[in-house]
């Protein structure tokens, strides 16, 4: 009886399988030419490097944030639209913890064989002169930049903050009282925090381990308000549970002419408010083969073509980054000045563990 | 109520039928294999189902959800390993049963009081989402950590004869929890440098080695190998005698529920809470709890498999998954263009049915699996132990390797069987370190986020302590703690003694 | 039995627990002190990582002198011992123990199959089971099962 059961459900998988992709080669021979420590591949004889036959197998997509937030939307749209370019299945995983270090490290430490890429957000650039992790953009190679989610300043609906300057008021008036719920020190909600810091405005920060959680934060009250990506909060905006005060950039958003940019309340912010701050990048390990990374490059490429992927991104009103910087080289450029921007901003509040001096981080 | 009936008429779609059936079976396999956990499954369906519709692609995963946890009592039962951390509580009862050749009476009780538990939670789910989430929003970090508190003080007190070591018992588990990256800060405490140790110490290889591998050297240093089989009498087991605990049962089931509603705590919390009612409450059980009681296993299962539809509720209203599976159950919805979130029942409605008619198509595949297929599969433990227990190692072993493809996590199981060992030999029970390694992180996150948001405030042990569900929580926890501090224990038993003299 | 019981304190099992749950309590707090003070990126306690380890390794304090208590007490009632120690098999769980070992270290070297049906078939034999054909089926058929299970169904990259 058992076996026949453990046949059928093995049939039953298998067919599963076989239904969404070519089936998928047997263990161990998807994992080849590891550079070191070949502790999980087993793998005996070293294969040579693929050429062209990768991907042979399923990819993981790290996402390093929980179920449900922006990265994890973004990320899941983008694996929908990858599957259909590189005929395999893309098995996302949310390893979320630490502003993303959690994931980003899993990423890093799985072996460097082009089956593990990582959809990182901002906090990457700044993990080093946090203390967080000694990790850098300049361990992966970026396969592209995906999107960029705007950040929005939200309140219960409950809430006796009806605009933004009520709300401003109240933590002028009382610094390090009104509470804000962020995803983690180094992120981008403690990077906004630091701008709002600048310009006289102290809120009490809490962290918490993903967009959402930081949303049920607000919704339960526990905190008085939150800096969240927007393709997050649509939902809760359209069931009148939360009330938005704020865009932070420079311009107001076209579906909300109504609601302010936050630059508007904070003089000379514009330089600061204009760069994206929450920035998704698909990258892979740099000691991937440049062969693997070339399969994954024009894969990606034409995933950001694709015509559904961009429709959700229309509609979360989400910046395309892939547009902004197409190639590889201005990827790069990009980091570069993010990671210079962003280190030196929060080493001159006083945020920092390391100076970005350590790491050679030049001054904007 | 018209969502129910909307729901029902799923019975009459045969695809979606066969399709949860082919779940409830994968469902029934990898719940009751120790090692093999129902999100990993869940996992790989979720790969398998995306180029699906989406109703077929619920109807499959619910079927797994459903059985899976159910069936995580199975080998709970018959070898004393706990399918999941939420069955680990059946085993208190379960297994003494299989012991004396009941195991056909204990697993009827679980078949039964599984699936009144699935559908007293999957019922709160359709008819009362709305107020369970808003119950849900009133808990606040420092509830969740007090839930947690109250929790493993109760399973110290429960699980062996002295309160002290079953907290050193859940102790040792936290520290084992405190392991790896730190998640508000994301620093690796605890590590000692061993770069593996980065990601933690995750549930499956703890679990499998503690209860598994543990298992298999203690039935080793017993001797008992050439012992004659335990014998299996099969047993008439009426339904009217199990139906007895009905009532109770529903009691239960709303504790699983609401337990099963707030995200982290989930089914282990549940399943111990349910059981220290059940010791409260069932002054007569068949025997002593611990040692064969049924109303053990009555409380553990139907609060456990109600949890399923409690766990769902923030998964829908909110999109913050109550446990793991549901975690992957959310991506399922992404991957189908699906949002959970505040408007999810109003804007998805089919979708919901569908989940619901998945839920109960899956509780009916739970009821004619766990009565026709379970006292086969009893017949596991009439295999001589010489044959079962290196295949229980190697299942172990696969499992432990299978949750995250690392080697590294079956030393550690290797580790936590010899722990697990130890402390059996010095009379320590290894369930409060489970749940502790389980709830751990939530802990420690929520203890943290609870401080922060108080010292903000203007009076730190008002914001700590001064709503009313902490009030409620903190007196049960301290109280469940001092009772069973021994001293006032023994007071106690003094003048319980002197009054009915 | 009668000679252990007169040995005092030291020998009661509680207490010996409690010497070592007290070390690990008191290695616990140093670690985390330490760390707490001397590393670069913790300031407050709010926020600390080694908050809550702190916090357990206080209450492992006090547990400790819960097992003493508990030792105290069980010296006073000296009755029940520690049931007839009938014929446990130490060697059997050592032996357990290193062919997992063995099999651990074996599994990346000589890849899955054959390091599972060498592992297996040693413990079979080792726990008692003699006919040749028994040996090969059952190790066969569990291995081919995980395998197919696994390495296909399941898509676990096995070693």
């Amino acid at each position: 009886m058992k076996k026949l059961l453990t046949a059928l459900l093995a049939t039953a998988m298998l067919l599963g399988l076989a239904s969404c992709s070519k089936p998928a080669e047997p263990s161990g021979t998807s994992a080849s030419n590891p550079p070191t420590g070949s502790q999980s591949t087993g793998q005996s004889e070293p294969t040579p490097a693929p050429t062209t036959n990768y991907p042979t197998g399923p990819i993981t997509m790290i996402i390093p944030y929980g179920a449900g937030g922006t990265s994890d939307l973004a990320g899941r749209q983008l694996a929908i639209a990858l599957e259909k370019q590189l005929g395999q299945s893309i098995i996302v995983s949310n390893q979320a913890g630490a502003s993303g270090t959690v994931g980003i490290q899993a990423a890093l430490d799985a072996d460097p064989d082009g089956y593990t890429m990582v959809l990182a957000a901002e906090s990457l650039g700044t993990c080093r002169v946090m203390g967080i992790s000694e990790m850098s953009y300049d361990d992966f190679s970026p396969i592209s930049a995906i999107s960029s989610d705007p950040k929005v300043l939200v309140v219960a609906s409950n809430s006796k903050y009806e605009t933004l300057q009520d709300l401003l008021d109240e933590i002028q008036a009382n610094p390090g009282k009104v509470q804000m719920s962020y995803t983690g020190p180094g992120g981008s909600g403690h990077i906004q925090a630091l701008i709002m810091n600048r310009y006289g405005f102290e809120p009490a920060l809490t962290a918490y381990s993903s967009g959402a959680e930081g949303i049920t934060a607000v919704l339960g009250n526990q905190v008085q308000f939150t800096n969240s990506n927007y393709s997050t909060v649509v939902p809760y905006l359209e069931s009148g549970d939360l009330r938005l005060l704020a865009v932070c950039a420079t311009k107001r958003m076209e579906a909300y002419p109504d609601v302010p940019a936050l630059s508007e309340f904070m003089e000379g912010s514009d330089d600061l408010l204009s760069l994206p701050y929450s920035p998704l990048t698909l990258l892979v390990n740099k000691d991937v083969p440049a062969d693997v990374q070339e399969v994954l490059r024009s894969a990606t490429k034409a995933a950001c073509a694709d015509p559904d992927f961009n429709a959700w991104l229309d509609s979360n009103c989400i910046d395309k980054l892939f547009e902004l910087y197409p190639t590889v080289e201005d990827t790069k450029a990009f980091f570069t000045e993010w990671e210079s921007t962003v280190s030196w901003m929060l080493h001159d509040a006083g945020a920092t563990i390391n100076s970005p001096e350590d790491y050679n981080i030049a001054k904007p | 109520m018209s969502a129910i009936i909307a729901s029902l008429a799923y019975f009459a779609d045969i695809r979606f039928v066969l399709l949860c059936g082919l779940g409830s079976i994968a469902g029934l396999f990898v719940g009751s294999i120790p090692g093999l956990s129902v999100s990993m499954a869940t996992a790989l369906l979720v790969s398998i189902t995306y180029s699906w519709s989406t109703n077929d692609a619920l109807a499959t995963v619910m079927g797994v959800y459903v059985v899976g946890v159910f069936s995580g009592a199975l080998s709970a039962i018959l070898i004393n390993i706990p399918g999941a951390p939420s069955s680990v509580v059946t085993t208190l009862d379960g297994y003494p049963l299989a012991k004396r050749g009941e195991a056909y009476k204990a697993l009827k009780y679980a078949t039964i009081y599984s699936f009144i538990g699935s559908v007293f939670g999957l019922v709160a789910l359709a008819l009362l989402a709305q107020p369970i989430t808003s119950i849900a929003l009133k808990f606040q970090p420092m509830d969740y950590f007090l839930l947690a508190l109250f929790g493993l003080a109760t399973v110290g007190g429960l699980t062996t004869k002295s309160f002290s070591k079953g907290l050193i018992s859940a102790l040792f588990g936290l520290f084992f929890a405190m392991i790896g990256m730190d998640s508000v800060l994301g620093t690796p405490r605890l590590t000692f440098g061993i770069r593996d140790l980065n990601a933690g110490i995750s549930n499956v290889p703890a679990l499998v080695g503690l209860f598994g591998f543990a298992e298999v050297l203690s039935v080793v240093f017993d001797g008992h190998l050439d012992a004659e089989v335990n014998s299996i009498t099969k047993q008439i087991v009426k339904l009217k005698d199990i139906l007895k605990d009905f009532w109770h049962s529903l009691y239960y089931s709303a504790i699983g529920t609401v337990v099963g509603a707030l995200p982290g705590a989930g089914g282990p919390v549940a399943a111990f809470l349910a059981y220290t009612q059940a010791k409260d409450m069932v002054k007569n059980p068949s025997r002593p709890f611990g040692e064969g009681a049924v109303e053990g296993i009555v409380a553990s299962e139907s609060a456990n498999n109600a949890c399923i539809g409690g766990a769902l509720i923030p998964m829908l209203t909110l999109a913050v998954p109550g446990d793991a599976v549901t975690a992957i159950i959310l991506s399922v919805f992404y991957v189908h263009g699906l949002q959970p979130g505040p408007m999810f029942l109003k804007t998805s409605a089919d979708s919901f049915h569908a989940i619901l008619g998945g839920g109960f198509v899956g509780c009916l595949f739970l009821l004619l699996l766990g009565l026709l297929v379970a006292p086969h599969l009893s017949k596991i433990i009439a295999v001589p132990k010489s044959i079962l227990m290196p295949i229980v190692t190697l299942l172990c072993v696969i499992g432990a390797y299978a949750c995250n493809n690392r080697l590294f996590d079956v030393g550690l199981m290797f580790f936590f069987g010899v722990l697990g060992f130890l402390m059996r030999c010095r009379g320590y029970s290894v369930a409060p370190m489970t749940l502790a390694i389980v709830l751990g992180n939530m802990m420690d996150s929520n203890f943290r986020r609870a401080i922060s948001l108080a010292v903000s405030s203007d009076n730190v042990l008002f914001a700590l302590f001064g709503r009313p569900i902490t009030m409620v929580l903190l007196v049960l926890t301290v109280f469940s703690i001092v009772t069973n501090i021994p001293a006032v224990k023994r007071a106690r038993d003094r003048r319980k003694a002197a009054r009915q003299k | 039995m009668e000679k252990n019981r007169k040995k005092g304190l030291l020998h009661q099992p509680s207490c010996q627990d409690a010497i070592f749950v007290g070390l690990c309590s008191a290695g616990l707090l140093i670690y985390s002190l330490y760390h707490h003070y001397f590393d670069k990126n913790t300031s407050e306690w709010k926020m600390s990582p080694y908050l809550f380890p702190t916090l357990l390794s206080v209450f492992g304090l006090l547990l400790t002198l819960s097992l003493v208590a508990d030792a105290l007490n069980e010296m006073r009632q000296a009755e029940q011992k520690e049931e007839s120690p009938s014929k446990k098999n130490l060697i059997g769980v050592l032996v357990m123990v290193a062919a997992a070992l063995v099999y651990y270290i074996l599994m990346p070297i000589i890849s899955f199959i054959p390091a599972t049906l060498l592992f297996l078939v040693s413990l079979f034999i080792y726990l008692g089971e003699r006919k040749w054909w028994k040996l090969i089926l059952l190790s066969g058929v569990t291995t081919a099962a995980i395998y197919v299970l696994f390495g296909i169904a399941l898509n676990v990259r096995l070693p």
